[in-house]
Protein backbone atom coordinates (compact mmCIF):
# COMPACT_ATOMS: atom_id res chain seq x y z
CA UNK A 1 0.00 0.00 0.00
CA UNK A 2 3.09 2.17 0.09
CA UNK A 3 2.57 2.58 -3.68
CA UNK A 4 -0.67 4.47 -3.08
CA UNK A 5 0.86 6.90 -0.60
CA UNK A 6 3.88 7.44 -2.84
CA UNK A 7 1.61 8.20 -5.80
CA UNK A 8 -0.41 10.62 -3.66
CA UNK A 9 2.74 12.41 -2.48
CA UNK A 10 4.15 12.50 -6.02
CA UNK A 11 0.84 13.99 -7.14
CA UNK A 12 1.04 16.74 -4.51
CA UNK A 13 4.54 17.67 -5.69
CA UNK A 14 3.40 17.61 -9.35
CA UNK A 15 0.44 19.75 -8.36
CA UNK A 16 2.75 22.33 -6.78
CA UNK A 17 4.74 22.42 -10.03
CA UNK A 18 1.66 23.22 -12.11
CA UNK A 19 0.17 25.60 -9.54
CA UNK A 20 0.23 28.58 -11.93
CA UNK A 21 -1.28 26.75 -14.95
CA UNK A 22 -5.05 26.91 -14.33
CA UNK A 23 -5.86 25.14 -17.63
CA UNK A 24 -4.07 22.04 -16.37
CA UNK A 25 -6.11 22.19 -13.14
CA UNK A 26 -9.32 21.97 -15.15
CA UNK A 27 -8.03 18.98 -17.12
CA UNK A 28 -6.84 17.31 -13.93
CA UNK A 29 -10.18 17.80 -12.17
CA UNK A 30 -12.07 16.34 -15.14
CA UNK A 31 -9.81 13.29 -15.19
CA UNK A 32 -10.19 12.99 -11.42
CA UNK A 33 -13.99 13.00 -11.71
CA UNK A 34 -13.92 10.29 -14.39
CA UNK A 35 -11.53 8.14 -12.37
CA UNK A 36 -13.96 8.38 -9.43
CA UNK A 37 -16.94 7.54 -11.68
CA UNK A 38 -15.09 4.52 -13.11
CA UNK A 39 -14.12 3.24 -9.67
CA UNK A 40 -17.62 3.60 -8.27
CA UNK A 41 -19.07 1.92 -11.35
CA UNK A 42 -16.64 -0.95 -10.75
CA UNK A 43 -17.60 -1.03 -7.06
CA UNK A 44 -21.22 -1.25 -8.21
CA UNK A 45 -20.38 -4.18 -10.51
CA UNK A 46 -18.65 -6.05 -7.72
CA UNK A 47 -21.65 -5.45 -5.47
CA UNK A 48 -24.11 -6.57 -8.18
CA UNK A 49 -22.20 -9.79 -8.82
CA UNK A 50 -21.69 -10.51 -5.11
CA UNK A 51 -24.68 -12.44 -3.80
CA UNK A 52 -23.60 -12.05 -0.20
CA UNK A 53 -23.50 -8.23 -0.37
CA UNK A 54 -26.85 -8.10 -2.21
CA UNK A 55 -28.48 -10.34 0.40
CA UNK A 56 -27.12 -8.21 3.26
CA UNK A 57 -27.80 -4.78 1.75
CA UNK A 58 -30.27 -3.89 4.51
CA UNK A 59 -27.82 -4.82 7.24
CA UNK A 60 -25.01 -2.97 5.47
CA UNK A 61 -27.22 0.13 5.27
CA UNK A 62 -27.94 0.01 9.00
CA UNK A 63 -24.25 -0.41 9.81
CA UNK A 64 -23.46 2.59 7.60
CA UNK A 65 -26.06 4.77 9.35
CA UNK A 66 -24.85 3.67 12.80
CA UNK A 67 -21.20 4.49 12.08
CA UNK A 68 -22.09 7.84 10.49
CA UNK A 69 -24.44 8.90 13.30
CA UNK A 70 -21.98 8.01 16.07
CA UNK A 71 -19.10 9.69 14.18
CA UNK A 72 -21.15 12.87 13.85
CA UNK A 73 -22.23 12.70 17.52
CA UNK A 74 -18.64 12.19 18.73
CA UNK A 75 -17.15 15.02 16.70
CA UNK A 76 -20.00 17.45 17.39
CA UNK A 77 -19.81 16.83 21.15
CA UNK A 78 -16.04 17.35 21.26
CA UNK A 79 -16.33 20.42 19.04
CA UNK A 80 -18.76 21.88 21.59
CA UNK A 81 -16.11 21.69 24.31
CA UNK A 82 -13.50 23.16 21.97
CA UNK A 83 -15.89 25.95 21.01
CA UNK A 84 -16.49 26.86 24.66
CA UNK A 85 -12.79 26.73 25.55
CA UNK A 86 -11.20 28.32 22.53
CA UNK A 87 -13.77 30.69 21.19
CA UNK A 88 -15.63 31.96 24.24
CA UNK A 89 -12.71 32.48 26.61
CA UNK A 90 -11.05 35.41 24.93
CA UNK A 91 -14.31 37.04 23.97
CA UNK A 92 -15.17 37.66 27.61
CA UNK B 1 -25.21 17.49 -3.72
CA UNK B 2 -25.41 17.25 -7.51
CA UNK B 3 -22.02 15.57 -7.70
CA UNK B 4 -22.97 13.07 -5.01
CA UNK B 5 -26.04 12.14 -7.07
CA UNK B 6 -23.90 11.59 -10.18
CA UNK B 7 -21.43 9.48 -8.23
CA UNK B 8 -24.19 7.47 -6.60
CA UNK B 9 -25.75 7.07 -10.07
CA UNK B 10 -22.56 5.47 -11.40
CA UNK B 11 -22.51 3.13 -8.40
CA UNK B 12 -26.16 2.12 -8.96
CA UNK B 13 -25.54 1.64 -12.70
CA UNK B 14 -22.68 -0.69 -11.77
CA UNK B 15 -24.92 -2.67 -9.42
CA UNK B 16 -27.47 -3.21 -12.20
CA UNK B 17 -24.74 -4.09 -14.69
CA UNK B 18 -23.50 -6.68 -12.21
CA UNK B 19 -26.99 -8.03 -11.50
CA UNK B 20 -27.78 -8.36 -15.23
CA UNK B 21 -25.15 -11.08 -15.53
CA UNK B 22 -24.29 -9.86 -19.04
CA UNK B 23 -20.74 -8.72 -18.32
CA UNK B 24 -17.81 -10.26 -20.22
CA UNK B 25 -16.82 -13.29 -18.16
CA UNK B 26 -13.05 -13.32 -18.63
CA UNK B 27 -12.48 -9.64 -17.82
CA UNK B 28 -10.58 -8.89 -14.61
CA UNK B 29 -12.51 -5.97 -13.09
CA UNK B 30 -10.49 -6.07 -9.87
CA UNK B 31 -7.25 -5.52 -11.75
CA UNK B 32 -8.75 -2.61 -13.66
CA UNK B 33 -9.90 -1.29 -10.29
CA UNK B 34 -6.38 -1.31 -8.81
CA UNK B 35 -4.92 0.53 -11.81
CA UNK B 36 -7.76 3.04 -11.73
CA UNK B 37 -7.06 3.58 -8.03
CA UNK B 38 -3.37 4.27 -8.73
CA UNK B 39 -4.42 6.83 -11.33
CA UNK B 40 -6.94 8.31 -8.91
CA UNK B 41 -4.30 8.76 -6.19
CA UNK B 42 -1.94 10.59 -8.55
CA UNK B 43 -4.75 12.84 -9.82
CA UNK B 44 -6.07 13.50 -6.29
CA UNK B 45 -2.52 14.48 -5.24
CA UNK B 46 -2.18 16.87 -8.18
CA UNK B 47 -5.52 18.44 -7.33
CA UNK B 48 -4.49 18.96 -3.68
CA UNK B 49 -1.04 20.30 -4.61
CA UNK B 50 -2.21 22.68 -7.31
CA UNK B 51 -4.91 24.30 -5.18
CA UNK B 52 -3.48 27.73 -4.41
CA UNK B 53 -6.37 28.54 -2.14
CA UNK B 54 -5.67 25.53 0.10
CA UNK B 55 -2.06 26.45 0.63
CA UNK B 56 -2.82 30.07 1.47
CA UNK B 57 -5.56 29.09 3.92
CA UNK B 58 -3.23 26.52 5.49
CA UNK B 59 -0.41 29.03 5.82
CA UNK B 60 -2.18 32.17 6.89
CA UNK B 61 -3.92 31.30 10.08
CA UNK B 62 -3.60 31.34 13.82
CA UNK B 63 -2.10 28.04 14.99
CA UNK B 64 -5.06 27.47 17.35
CA UNK B 65 -7.24 26.62 14.35
CA UNK B 66 -5.43 23.26 14.08
CA UNK B 67 -7.40 22.15 17.14
CA UNK B 68 -10.57 22.05 15.03
CA UNK B 69 -9.56 19.13 12.74
CA UNK B 70 -7.72 17.43 15.64
CA UNK B 71 -10.95 17.51 17.64
CA UNK B 72 -12.98 16.21 14.70
CA UNK B 73 -10.59 13.29 14.14
CA UNK B 74 -10.68 12.40 17.84
CA UNK B 75 -14.48 12.67 18.11
CA UNK B 76 -15.03 10.68 14.91
CA UNK B 77 -12.71 7.91 16.04
CA UNK B 78 -14.46 7.76 19.44
CA UNK B 79 -17.86 7.52 17.75
CA UNK B 80 -16.67 4.86 15.29
CA UNK B 81 -15.13 2.87 18.14
CA UNK B 82 -18.47 2.96 19.94
CA UNK B 83 -20.10 1.71 16.73
CA UNK B 84 -17.83 -1.35 16.81
CA UNK B 85 -19.24 -2.21 20.25
CA UNK B 86 -22.81 -1.95 18.98
CA UNK B 87 -22.25 -3.79 15.69
CA UNK B 88 -21.06 -7.34 16.40
CA UNK B 89 -20.54 -8.07 12.70
CA UNK B 90 -17.81 -5.42 12.33
CA UNK B 91 -14.41 -5.23 14.01
CA UNK B 92 -12.95 -2.10 15.59
CA UNK B 93 -10.50 -1.78 12.70
CA UNK B 94 -13.36 -1.88 10.19
CA UNK B 95 -15.57 0.76 11.85
CA UNK B 96 -12.57 3.05 12.39
CA UNK B 97 -11.65 2.77 8.69
CA UNK B 98 -15.21 3.67 7.64
CA UNK B 99 -15.29 6.59 10.09
CA UNK B 100 -11.92 7.83 8.80
CA UNK B 101 -13.64 8.78 5.52
CA UNK B 102 -14.93 11.94 7.31
CA UNK B 103 -17.68 12.22 4.68
CA UNK B 104 -15.27 11.93 1.73
CA UNK B 105 -17.23 8.98 0.36
CA UNK B 106 -15.77 8.71 -3.15
CA UNK B 107 -12.16 8.31 -2.12
CA UNK B 108 -12.71 6.39 1.11
CA UNK B 109 -15.05 3.81 -0.45
CA UNK B 110 -12.79 2.91 -3.38
CA UNK B 111 -9.84 2.87 -1.01
CA UNK B 112 -11.47 0.53 1.48
CA UNK B 113 -12.71 -1.69 -1.39
CA UNK B 114 -9.16 -2.15 -2.65
CA UNK B 115 -7.46 -2.45 0.74
CA UNK B 116 -10.06 -4.53 2.55
CA UNK B 117 -13.26 -5.87 0.94
CA UNK B 118 -16.15 -4.98 -1.32
CA UNK B 119 -18.73 -5.20 1.44
CA UNK B 120 -16.83 -2.78 3.70
CA UNK B 121 -16.38 -0.50 0.67
CA UNK B 122 -20.16 -0.34 0.34
CA UNK B 123 -20.53 0.40 4.07
CA UNK B 124 -18.01 3.25 3.64
CA UNK B 125 -19.82 4.63 0.59
CA UNK B 126 -23.24 4.68 2.26
CA UNK B 127 -21.94 5.82 5.66
CA UNK B 128 -19.99 8.77 4.28
CA UNK B 129 -22.79 9.85 1.92
CA UNK B 130 -25.05 9.73 4.97
CA UNK B 131 -22.62 11.93 6.90
CA UNK B 132 -22.76 14.56 4.15
CA UNK B 133 -26.54 14.47 3.77
CA UNK B 134 -27.09 14.53 7.56
CA UNK B 135 -24.80 17.58 7.82
CA UNK B 136 -26.78 19.40 5.13
CA UNK B 137 -30.03 18.67 6.95
CA UNK B 138 -28.98 18.98 10.61
CA UNK B 139 -26.49 21.87 10.66
CA UNK B 140 -29.12 24.47 11.67
CA UNK B 141 -30.11 22.40 14.73
CA UNK B 142 -26.56 21.29 15.60
CA UNK B 143 -25.23 24.86 15.53
CA UNK B 144 -28.05 26.02 17.75
CA UNK B 145 -27.38 23.49 20.49
CA UNK B 146 -23.66 22.74 20.15
CA UNK B 147 -22.08 26.00 19.06
CA UNK B 148 -20.70 27.42 15.85
CA UNK B 149 -18.20 24.62 15.26
CA UNK B 150 -20.89 21.92 15.18
CA UNK B 151 -21.58 22.06 11.43
CA UNK B 152 -17.86 22.04 10.66
CA UNK B 153 -17.43 19.01 12.94
CA UNK B 154 -20.36 17.16 11.45
CA UNK B 155 -19.32 17.94 7.87
CA UNK B 156 -15.75 16.66 8.33
CA UNK B 157 -13.91 16.67 5.00
CA UNK B 158 -16.98 18.02 3.18
CA UNK B 159 -16.85 21.30 5.16
CA UNK B 160 -14.49 22.69 2.49
CA UNK B 161 -16.94 22.28 -0.42
CA UNK B 162 -20.36 20.61 -0.41
CA UNK B 163 -21.46 21.54 3.11
CA UNK B 164 -19.67 24.91 3.21
CA UNK B 165 -22.73 26.97 2.14
CA UNK B 166 -24.96 25.63 4.92
CA UNK B 167 -22.15 26.00 7.50
CA UNK B 168 -21.51 29.62 6.47
CA UNK B 169 -25.20 30.38 6.59
CA UNK B 170 -25.77 29.11 10.13
CA UNK B 171 -22.37 29.68 11.83
CA UNK B 172 -21.57 32.98 10.13
CA UNK B 173 -19.10 34.10 7.47
CA UNK B 174 -16.20 34.29 9.92
CA UNK B 175 -16.40 30.51 10.28
CA UNK B 176 -16.01 29.86 6.55
CA UNK B 177 -12.20 30.02 6.75
CA UNK B 178 -12.16 27.60 9.68
CA UNK B 179 -14.50 25.26 7.75
CA UNK B 180 -12.28 25.32 4.64
CA UNK B 181 -9.12 24.83 6.71
CA UNK B 182 -10.56 21.91 8.66
CA UNK B 183 -12.01 20.35 5.49
CA UNK B 184 -8.67 20.56 3.68
CA UNK B 185 -6.74 18.98 6.56
CA UNK B 186 -9.26 16.13 6.85
CA UNK B 187 -9.37 15.59 3.06
CA UNK B 188 -5.59 15.23 2.92
CA UNK B 189 -5.71 12.96 5.96
CA UNK B 190 -8.31 10.50 4.57
CA UNK B 191 -6.02 8.35 2.34
CA UNK B 192 -3.22 8.31 4.91
CA UNK B 193 -5.44 7.49 7.88
CA UNK B 194 -7.51 4.80 6.09
CA UNK B 195 -4.33 3.07 4.88
CA UNK B 196 -2.81 3.32 8.34
CA UNK B 197 -5.88 1.86 10.08
CA UNK B 198 -6.28 -1.05 7.64
CA UNK B 199 -2.66 -2.08 7.31
CA UNK B 200 -1.09 -1.53 10.74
Amino acid sequence: MITILLLLSAGIVLGLLIISYPRLHVINNNLLNWAIYLLLFLLGISVGTNQEVIRNLGKIGLEAIAIASLSIAGSVLLSYFLFKRLFFKHEK
Amino acid sequence: MKSSLIIFGFFVAGVFAGLSGKLPAGFDFDKLGSYALYLLMLLAGISIGSDKNSWSVLASHNYKIIWVPVTIVTGTMMGSALAALLLPSLTLRETLAVGAGFGYYSLSSVFITQLHSHSLGVVALLSNIFREVATLLLTPILVRYFGNLAGIASGGATAMDTTLPVITRYSGKSYAVIAVFSGIVLTILVPFLVTFILTV
